[in-house]
């Protein structure tokens, strides 16, 4: 099993980037109910890890992250969900 | 903590990520509403246009603005919603190929010197099929319909030559656009 995806941030934050093509920090904030601080030291372990792609911008003079996930990502989060699966069953 | 709790949390971010389809409603009304009045305006001063070039200027330098207008709106819109979905992705992709295809249209007819009926036809029918792929893909009916009835109306004004452009237009852009767009948006709006 996985161990990056036990973290639970780093779980909701895997599932959150599975269903969509691109999403900001304050979108990632508000669906996994953290804090500013926890969030961005697991984003930073996801992207480390290579499971996500970090964007940084700027919009209107302002520093924007987008966060996008990687297909190692992709295939690493689908094996995750059918280990669990199988474990539940079990 | 437990496989059946990891699953829950799956599915609970699932969940939470809906498709916005209130932007892309809006954009159907904004170039509904856009286009008739334009269409409405056109064949009330048409005897002002002495040249193709004023044509070309009328149906170019508006719908610029306008485009211009609906850019800063979706870019405003993705911003506050702070994700984009595959969906909506494709969506923008698909009405970025139809700009880039009215631009081509409206260049290269200028160029072969086609009738204003020519590039009308070519226009209308480009935005039908991206309505029909469109509805197909968000599958919402009212939207597929749109593309469809677009179609129907060509057949129907290739038929009967003499039928005005206006009624063309008008018909084109209300059943294909602001019809739809305004389902779309009063369908959606409880999401």
């Amino acid at each position: 099993m996985d161990k990056m995806l036990f973290n639970i941030i780093r779980l909701k934050v895997m599932s959150t980037l599975i269903s969509v093509d691109t999403c900001d920090f304050n979108y990632l904030l508000k669906v996994t109910e953290s804090t500013k601080g926890n969030l961005s030291i697991q984003l930073k372990k996801l992207g480390e890890a290579k499971y996500i792609n970090v964007k940084k911008c700027f919009e209107n003079n302002y520093p924007k992250t987008r966060y996008k996930i990687t297909s190692k990502g992709v295939r690493l989060f689908e094996k995750f969900f059918s280990d669990i699966q199988i474990l539940k069953e079990n | 903590m437990e496989s059946k709790e990891h699953i829950e949390i799956i599915n609970q971010m699932i969940n939470k990520t809906k498709e916005q389809l209130r932007p892309f409603s809006l954009n159907l009304i904004f170039w509904g509403a856009l286009v008739s009045v334009m269409s409405i305006i056109y064949f009330n001063v048409l005897h002002l246009f002495e040249t193709d070039m004023h044509h070309i200027i009328f149906w170019t330098i508006i719908p610029f603005f306008g485009t211009i207008f609906m850019t800063n709106y979706n870019i405003k819109m993705g911003r506050k919603i702070g994700y984009e979905t595959h969906l909506s992705r494709t969506i923008k992709i698909i009405w970025s190929t139809f700009g880039i295809a009215w631009v081509f249209i409206i260049l290269l007819s200028s160029l072969q010197g086609f009738a204003g009926g020519t590039i009308q036809f070519l226009i209308l029918f480009t935005s039908a099929i991206c309505l029909l792929i469109s509805g197909i893909l968000i599958k919402y009916l009212p939207v597929t319909l749109g593309g469809i009835s677009i179609l129907l109306i060509l057949t129907l004004s290739a038929l009967i030559p003499e039928i005005s452009y206006t009624y063309v237009n008008l018909f084109c852009l209300n059943l294909g656009f602001t019809i739809p767009g305004l389902f779309l948006y009063f369908h959606r709006s409880d999401e």
